[in-house]
């Protein structure tokens, strides 16, 4: 039996070898050519027209402008507060959801789950209506709101891994519960916390659409005052600085959010005894109660209420504002309904954009060679630019264009910010497969496409659906590349049309952007449950 | 000495409508050491895990060195728990380990220092304090457990499986250190295991469980030669249960000698056929089929041909007799 093998397995390995190579170099070319057009090349007209065009002169000058020191000063303070808000706010959830096996805890994980998935400007709309807080405070609530998720499902995951039997193990030693946490818990949990709190840190350091809507005009971060200088101030010289400030820190941010990601993404061996046992004493009831009321508070109320809203006209209820959505325009710009079949069809496009570049580029890197290395250092680029860094970038590095014909650069925006995804769930999946798998299939004589057929293929697709799902998601809400490139005639989408309806007054507005906002956050619902049929186990790789 | 001894009365745990442990009265001397045997799912880790204070009990009562344990919660019981695996602190070394238990009793630095050097010593892993937990194999890790467990000097220690993990040598070997450690610290102890072997060399008394409910309580000796019943007989290694005119009988393996049917031999005995012979511990182990159709087994240092005709002869003097 074994020299019947032998060569069957050495047959498969040649085949990868010689010719195997010309072809995987074909593959590469198609994700990495995309990359370096289409993000590569933005980045370096920022950072030429930062570093060479400008002049040092010109840089000190912006740097150490008033203006400059107070978007920094506010962009770090909002991201410091954001942070340790919303780890305290997701703690006692996380720890619910861990520690207890209750009634309702799978629907309080996939609750949570419902604002991150939603585009940033429907949690804003969401917050903003309730009228509760105001200016930098009802940023910080947004972005609680948005990120909670992450906390529940990364520290409440890795909280949820830890052997009972350690815990139990320090209690007969004499730790009481407060001591089990200091001393065991909470080192155990601390790379987890780490990894959410660098992530929600980039995402609060890169927040956009939050601090326009709640922010008012009055104030600004880095981010947004790219976006002010570049389009309603003609600057592209400042707008170009504060882009190549945010390209350094932003990719700094993001290679220690991944760096600290993977530490808690390894998989743990050996059979383990889960921690999750049944509510029994009062402290357990006080944790899931409180824990349950955190999510109705964060999540269900302002989701809630703006359902309700949209249906709220004058002092009674009627489908007034849904009506608007096919009727009325606002002033200088897109209907509601027209901008939302833009936004469908922007999302598929960007969806199959982002499935062909991150499933090549996966199947690339998965090989972990050199070639490999090369093609996943690329696909990762578009993590470290902020949204409006990166259409900021389109605008310096694709002049020739016409923007108002070249609606095209929209979904290939989106497609860009969805393909990390595509990468971070595919080649996992890719990875988890048993090389032992591919050797029994080729031991059984099947040709080098057959094995690929029965062993990668099959843990790509479900990996790759729910990816491109989110992609899609992701190309719905997006806001903050899209301000630079849509223009009223036929590439305006629904986020963009929902913020022009929001900064204007008026009920009629106001009530018509939360219409618009529901019906955003039911589309993405709906690619949700098409997507991940697996309910309440996460989307992409949250 | 830090045994206290231990009494259990009546102890019953129940999970929804399944009762776990039915009604276990059973009675530790300070020092003694005590196996807790039975097949898995028996409820012999439940029992640990409400001594512990880690399940509620339904009924009856705990008391550790004449003080009951009712409503006491685990971190106040001054017990040690060791379990089978994944247990370690990894983010603290071997001696941060061991030296956990003292640390929460407030021991000072220097003493417990000292504690912890002892107890490594004592477990062979003498200068392994500052390496780290992830470099040590798996019986280095176990070691490591048991030292932490004792270092407390808890009024009784607790091992759930302890060498379940390990491989057969790496298992030898860690008996022998249990048995050593646990009688040179006069610790009381209560071992749970389903290894027949291992219980009886690592306790002075075996408690047999089943389905729940204490069935024997006795030294392995004792267990070996009058178990409670057919169930004990066959946990505890018998092969060659028989009945004999409405009693049961154990025929040791070493009391049933094979002799060949080769003329010259004396007739009588039961005659059969061999269907089974390996070698086993340095003798022979045979199956032998009668002409009922059932099988005995056979242990000597004689070897007989497979399918060879032997004639059974039974060392009446070596025969038990279940008392049931």
């Amino acid at each position: 039996m074994i020299t019947t093998v032998a060569p069957a397995v050495r047959r498969v390995g040649r085949g990868a070898g010689s010719r195997g190579a010309l072809g995987r170099l074909a593959l590469a070319a198609v994700p990495v050519g995309f990359l370096v057009v289409f993000v590569a090349w933005p980045i370096v007209a920022i950072a030429r027209r930062t570093a060479g065009e400008l002049g040092a002169g010109r840089l000190a000058e912006v740097l150490t402008s008033g203006r400059f020191v107070d978007a920094l000063v506010a962009t770090v303070g909002q991201t410091v507060v954001s942070v340790i808000a919303t780890i305290v706010v997701g703690l006692p959830i996380a720890a619910a959801i861990a520690r207890h096996e209750f009634r309702g805890r799978g629907l309080l994980r996939a609750v949570v789950l419902v604002p991150f998935v939603l585009p940033t400007l429907v949690v804003a709309t969401a917050v903003d209506q309730l009228g509760l807080l105001s200016g930098w405070a009802a940023v910080v609530a947004a972005h609680v709101v948005f990120n909670v998720a992450i906390v529940v499902r990364l520290v409440g995951g890795w909280w949820a891994g830890i052997d009972r039997r350690r815990i139990e193990a320090a209690a007969t030693l004499g730790a009481s519960p407060a001591e089990v946490f200091r001393t065991i818990t909470f080192p155990l949990l601390r790379p987890a916390v780490l990894a959410a709190a660098a992530m929600i840190g980039l995402f609060s350091f890169t927040s956009f659409g939050v601090i326009l809507v709640l922010g008012g005009p009055a104030r600004f971060t880095i981010e947004t005052d790219i976006h002010r200088f570049a389009i309603f101030r003609g600057e592209l010289d400042v707008a170009a600085v504060l882009g190549g400030v945010q390209l350094v820190t932003v990719a700094a941010f993001a290679v220690v959010a991944a760096r600290l990601q993977r530490r808690v993404s390894v998989a743990r061996r050996g059979r383990r005894v889960p921690l999750a046992r049944p509510v029994r004493t009062g402290a357990d009831r006080l944790l899931v109660a409180v824990a349950t009321s955190l999510v109705g508070l964060v999540v269900v109320v302002p989701l809630g209420s703006l359902v309700v809203g949209s249906f709220r006209v004058g002092g009674g209820f009627g489908l007034t504002h849904w009506r608007a959505l096919a009727q009325d325009p606002p002033v200088g710009a897109t209907r509601s309904l027209d901008a939302l079949v833009t936004s469908l069809t922007f999302a598929a496009g960007a969806a199959v954009i982002a499935l062909v570049v991150g499933a090549l580029a996966a199947i690339v890197i998965a090989r972990g060679d050199r070639l490999g290395r090369v093609v996943e250092v690329v696909g990762l680029i578009p993590i470290g630019v902020s949204a409006v860094t990166l259409g900021f970038g389109y605008l310096l590095a694709f002049t020739a264009f016409d923007f108002r014909r070249s609606i095209w650069l929209v979904p290939v925006a989106h497609a860009v910010i969805g393909v990390p995804f595509v990468i971070g769930a595919a080649v996992p999946a890719l990875r988890s497969v048993d090389q032992r798998r591919r050797d029994a299939v080729a031991a059984l004589g099947g040709s080098p496409w057959r094995v690929w057929l029965d062993s990668d293929a099959r843990a790509l697709v479900p990996a790759l659906r729910t990816a491109t799902g989110f992609a899609a998601a992701v190309s719905l809400g997006e806001f903050g590349a899209t301000t630079f490139l849509s223009r009223p005639q036929g590439s305006e989408t629904a986020p963009v049309v929902m913020f022009k309806l929001l900064s204007r007054p008026g009920d009629l507005l106001q009530g018509q952007a939360m219409a618009l906002a529901v019906a955003l956050a039911l589309l993405v619902a709906v690619i949700a449950l098409v997507v991940d049929r697996r309910r309440g186990d996460g989307i992409g790789w949250l | 000495m830090s045994g206290d001894g231990l009494t259990l009365a009546g102890v019953t745990v129940r999970y929804g409508e399944t009762v776990a442990v039915d009604d276990v009265s059973l009675e530790l001397a300070p020092g003694e050491v005590v196996a807790l045997l039975g097949p898995s799912g028996c409820g012999k880790s439940t029992l640990l895990r409400a001594i512990a204070g880690l399940e509620p009990l339904a009924a009856g009562s705990i008391a550790a060195g004449g003080r009951d344990l009712h409503g006491v919660p685990t971190h106040r019981r001054d017990l040690g728990l060791m379990f089978q695996e994944h247990v370690l602190f990894d983010h603290l070394d071997v001696a941060g380990n061991v030296a956990y238990g003292l640390e929460r009793q407030g021991v000072g630095a220097g003493e417990r220092q000292a504690r912890v050097a002892e107890l490594l010593l004592l477990v062979g892993l003498d200068g392994f304090g500052r390496r780290r937990v992830e470099s040590l194999s798996g019986g280095e890790a176990q070691r490591v457990a048991l030292a932490r467990a004792l270092a407390p000097s808890p009024s009784l220690v607790m091992l759930d499986e302890p060498l379940g993990a390990l491989d057969r040598s790496r298992r030898d070997e860690l008996t022998g250190v249990l048995r050593r450690v646990l009688t040179e610290l006069g610790q009381t102890a209560l071992h749970v295991t389903h290894d027949q072997t291992e219980a009886f060399a690592v306790a002075d008394r075996v408690a047999v469980m089943r389905a729940g409910r204490l069935v024997q309580v006795a030294p392995p000796h004792e267990l070996w030669h009058s178990p409670a019943d057919r169930f004990v007989a066959e946990f505890v290694g018998h092969r060659n249960l028989i009945e004999v005119d409405g009693r049961m009988e154990i025929w040791p393996e070493r009391a049933v000698v094979l002799e060949p049917i080769d003329g010259t031999d004396g007739g009588g005995g039961l005659p059969g056929t061999v269907t089974e012979a390996r070698f086993d511990d340095g003798e022979w182990v045979h199956e032998v089929q009668l002409g009922d159709g059932s099988t005995l087994t056979s242990r000597s240092t004689r070897r007989s041909d497979i399918g060879g005709a032997v004639r059974c002869r039974i060392d009446r003097q070596r025969v038990i007799v279940i008392a049931d």
